[in-house]
């Protein structure tokens, strides 16, 4: 229970007799952790989605290619000669790479007419963009730019190019080259690039600890303890999973759970030379953590394991490594950090800003009991709307805004007949009166109702004129990319600031009139992304749920449930609220966020609450109370925030979209986190205290 | 050839849109039903190119320029020949008065050389003016279905996919 002191007299006397035992021995755990990564399965991002991906299965069973799909979008000043050089330029050098099998663009395009000054002839001719002149396009721009909108964007003044590759490769390259934008969902998996991240995180983690600290135990020690947390999960989630490709945004949750449980750990041992000896300051670093710590480990399993169970590599991948970590920086924290930490002394132990602790203990003690419940009322009721929302329309909620805005997908047919592209101009029908952001379509059928004007004509087409356009369209040449063996392509190009897409994959996918198969990698990895996205968001709602019940087990009172629920909720509703009011979809990567968010409120709520009874239970006053909470509490929980969140900021200069977002979501809901467990948890904890007075003198009774 | 190209380009910028209203595959044909049995019956007097299964029937004049457009974008493209077999009967635009040229092609032993001379090459040949009864037959029968199909336009086109089980 919290108000029991554990006995760790002993612990540190044989902790230190084998200090230098314990470094060898987890020196050869790293060792032999090490050897047994793969780390061909350490994935940036496509290949963990796709391992989960019953659609890709389809298409390999169908034996068709799956491609990859950029978006790169050219800024220009004016649509003049100058601008056309430079499109045609970049245009050339994405062809020239050997990953590029084909680039739909204004210059792709075969603009059909006839001469009707000659009215009699039946030839079409087509106008070809690619060999007009630099001005002669720029004529093409001003007169057609209503047909060619999802290549030429006249308001925003950029040229689109949709590149097609076999594999994902990296375009940034291109980028000292030329003002362009690349909407890339999937990237090359980049070992390198993660090599960079790792080390400079480890740098920022490093700089940032020894700037608070003042001493290079924090810096040393957090770098061992994290990267061999990081090091003996990764290991043992491949053991326990062998052959599963591993995300890398796994190795953020294993970061921040780690930071967060050490920092408990270091800081108490750190401030508590101020007024006694270092063997001292050990006793209290173990003594004083060693409960909350394990049960932040015991809710942290009990919470994920039963996610386990789900169908889903992915997420048993995320889940998996979040309970290794937890477990394994418990053990470090309470096996090699103080091994470690015996040998250095602190001589100058104050943290600088542990002052200000007094001043928010003082102004929190005296909080405003209206406003506190106006909050938690208008709190309850944006939980409440956003729960009701994802329960009524979670289609609003859930959806996959990081992609670029095109769907590719095949058509399999049998005969190149009416029937066939009368079914095809069906389907692009139904879908352009149903999805207002449509803008283009690339297919077949498009093209030979660009011929025939199937609409005017209208149903049944007529045979011979579809063998007519058919052949204008085989002999341009246009049969290359429309039409292929035994499927016909179909790239559906959406407004740049379409929010549809998700929809139109939701109803491709019931639509049944058509054997279809979505073909573009990006699209695959969207499909799995939104299947998992909604049962990841019952993951954390369920997770909620278990810590809130587990903090009640805990501490054996009701109201905790209450306070853990609020704690790990108020963050994530506010930030889903806000999310909703501006109309952005609820993506994947924002549940890794939550989750990650989830973990740092909940061992928040545990050690907050642990100290607050704790102190309160030996009879300290309220205020002295919330001072305990606030120096040797909220001190690492600021600390490790303001590092976990500058350090996941770094990612948002990562090249895969994937990592920008999860960790600049995750830096955003982390600083709301902090915030509310400083300005919310505490006050919580007060209006707990008569319960917990009622609860104490049971105890003492 | 850069200022030709583009008066060209202004031109057809500015007139597509007048035709915007039409389809540019016009539906007003035969219907194959009747087409075909009348293309069939004068197969035999056809300039073959290819042997594709797809069968295209081309009426064409040997100086429209957009005849000989079509006949140099046929010759040029091998992998055309291989889906098309192309049929191609000449029938005179009254305006080019070009029944002499028809007469003669169809009188040399190879009339597709001839073709090609005339219409790819242009070089220019001896023209007849008289030509057998057989020749005159087969300009006659080529004639008069072009007129059963209203064929008004040069090339004028029917594509025939023939159907699986179809000779």
């Amino acid at each position: 229970m919290y108000y029991d002191t554990p006995s760790v007299g002993k612990y540190i006397g044989f902790l230190k007799k084998n200090r230098i035992y314990i470094m060898l021995l987890n020196l050869i755990f790293a060792l032999g952790a090490f050897s047994l990564i793969d780390s061909t399965l350490f994935s940036s991002d496509e290949g963990v989605w796709l391992q989960d991906s019953l659609e890709l299965k389809r298409i390999q069973s169908k034996d068709l290619e799956s491609l990859h799909v950029t978006k790169v979008s050219l800024n220009v000043a004016n649509f003049d000669a100058d601008a056309i050089k430079t499109f045609k330029n970049l245009e050339k050098s994405l062809n020239a790479f050997n990953a590029v099998s084909q680039v739909t663009s204004l210059l792709s395009q075969k603009h059909f007419y006839n001469d009707k000054y000659v009215k009699d002839s039946q030839l079409l001719k087509v106008i070809e963009t690619d060999v007009l002149n630099d001005e002669e396009l720029v004529d093409f721009i001003k007169s057609f730019s209503t047909f060619y909108t999802s290549f030429v964007d006249m308001d925003r003044k950029k040229f689109i190019l949709y590149v097609f590759t076999k594999d994902s490769f990296h375009l940034n390259d291109l980028k000292s080259r030329f003002d362009i934008d690349i909407e890339q969902l999937s990237s090359a998996d980049d070992k390198w690039e993660f090599l960079i991240f790792a080390l400079i995180a480890a740098f920022i983690i490093m700089v940032l600890f020894s700037l608070t600290f003042k001493s290079f135990a924090a810096s040393i020690t957090a770098v061992s303890i994290i990267g061999l947390t990081l090091l003996f999960s990764i290991a043992a989630v491949q053991v326990f999973m062998p052959g599963i490709s591993i995300h890398i945004a796994m190795s953020l949750i294993i970061v921040s759970i780690s930071l967060l449980d050490y920092l408990y750990f270091y800081y108490r041992w750190h401030v508590s030379q101020y007024n006694s000896n270092p063997s001292h300051a050990l006793m209290k670093c173990l003594d004083r953590n060693l409960k909350p710590a394990f049960w932040t480990t015991i809710i942290t399993v009990a919470g994920l394991a039963p996610l386990l169970f789900i169908d889903s590599n992915v997420i048993n991948v995320l889940c998996l490594s979040a309970i290794f970590a937890s477990m394994i920086a418990y053990i470090l924290n309470i096996t090699l950090l103080p091994a470690m930490l015996s040998y250095f002394r602190i001589d100058h132990p104050k943290v600088s800003y542990g002052r200000y602790c007094y001043y928010f203990a003082n102004k929190e003690l005296h909080y405003k009991r209206n406003y506190m419940f106006i909050f938690v009322f208008i709190s309850v009721i944006i939980i409440t709307f956003v729960g009701y929302t994802f329960l009524t329309d979670a289609n609003r909620f859930i959806s996959n805004h990081n992609s670029h805005n095109a769907i590719s997908f095949e058509v399999m047919y049998k005969d190149l007949d009416t029937s066939t592209i009368e079914a095809l101009y069906r389907l692009e029908n139904i879908l352009q009166r149903k999805f207002d952001s449509v803008e283009h379509i690339e297919s077949i059928s498009t093209t030979v109702d660009k011929l025939l004007d199937i609409k005017k004509s209208n149903l049944p087409m007529d045979e011979t004129s579809l063998q007519e356009a058919l052949f204008f369209i085989n002999m341009y040449g246009l049969d290359v990319k429309l039409i292929k063996e035994k499927s016909l392509p179909v790239t559906i190009m959406l407004s740049a600031d379409s929010k549809q897409k998700a929809d139109i994959l939701k109803w491709l996918s019931t639509y049944t009139v058509l054997d279809l198969y979505f073909s573009d990698i990006d699209t695959l990895v969207s499909m799995v992304k939104m299947k998992n996205s909604q049962v990841l968001l019952l993951t954390v709602l369920t997770a909620v749920l278990i810590i809130a019940l587990f903090m009640g087990l805990i501490f054996r009172n009701f109201y905790m449930v209450v306070v853990a629920f609020l704690a790990s909720t108020i963050p994530m509703a506010w930030f889903s609220f806000a999310m909703y009011m501006l109309n952005l979809p609820f993506s994947l990567e924002v549940l890794i966020a939550m989750i990650i968010s989830l973990g740092l409120a909940s061992d928040a709520t545990i050690h907050f609450a642990y100290k607050y009874w704790r102190a309160r239970f030996y009879g300290r006053t309220k205020k002295h109370s919330l001072e305990i909470v606030f120096f040797y509490g909220a001190v690492p929980v600021i600390i490790g925030s303001l590092v976990l969140a500058v350090t996941f900021y770094a990612l948002s200069f990562s090249s895969a979209l994937t990592l920008q977002l999860i960790g600049q979501y995750s830096s955003v809901l982390i600083l709301i986190s902090l915030a509310v467990d400083l300005f919310i948890l505490p006050v919580l904890l007060l209006v707990t205290d008569k319960y917990l007075q009622e609860s104490i003198r049971n105890i003492k009774e | 050839m850069k200022i030709h190209y583009s008066f060209f380009l202004f031109f057809t910028l500015l007139l597509i849109p007048l035709g915007a209203n039409e389809p540019l595959i016009s539906r007003k044909k035969a219907p194959l039903s009747v087409a075909l049995p009348l293309l069939k019956s004068i197969e035999h007097y056809a300039i073959i190119v290819g042997n594709g299964p797809i069968h295209m029937y081309a009426f064409i004049d040997p100086v429209c320029p957009r005849s000989r457009e079509f006949v140099e974008m046929v010759l040029e493209n091998k992998k055309m020949q291989k889906s098309y077999t192309y049929y191609f009967f000449y029938v005179e635009l009254t305006r080019f008065h070009t029944n002499n040229i028809i007469g003669t092609i169809y009188t040399e032993k190879d009339p597709f050389s001839m073709m090609k001379k005339v219409m790819v090459d242009k070089s220019e040949v001896p023209i007849l003016k008289e030509f057998t009864s057989d020749i005159q037959i087969e300009m006659n029968d080529i004639s008069s279905v072009a007129r059963e199909l209203h064929i008004d336009k040069r090339p004028y086109l029917f594509v025939v996919k023939p159907k699986k089980g179809d000779n």
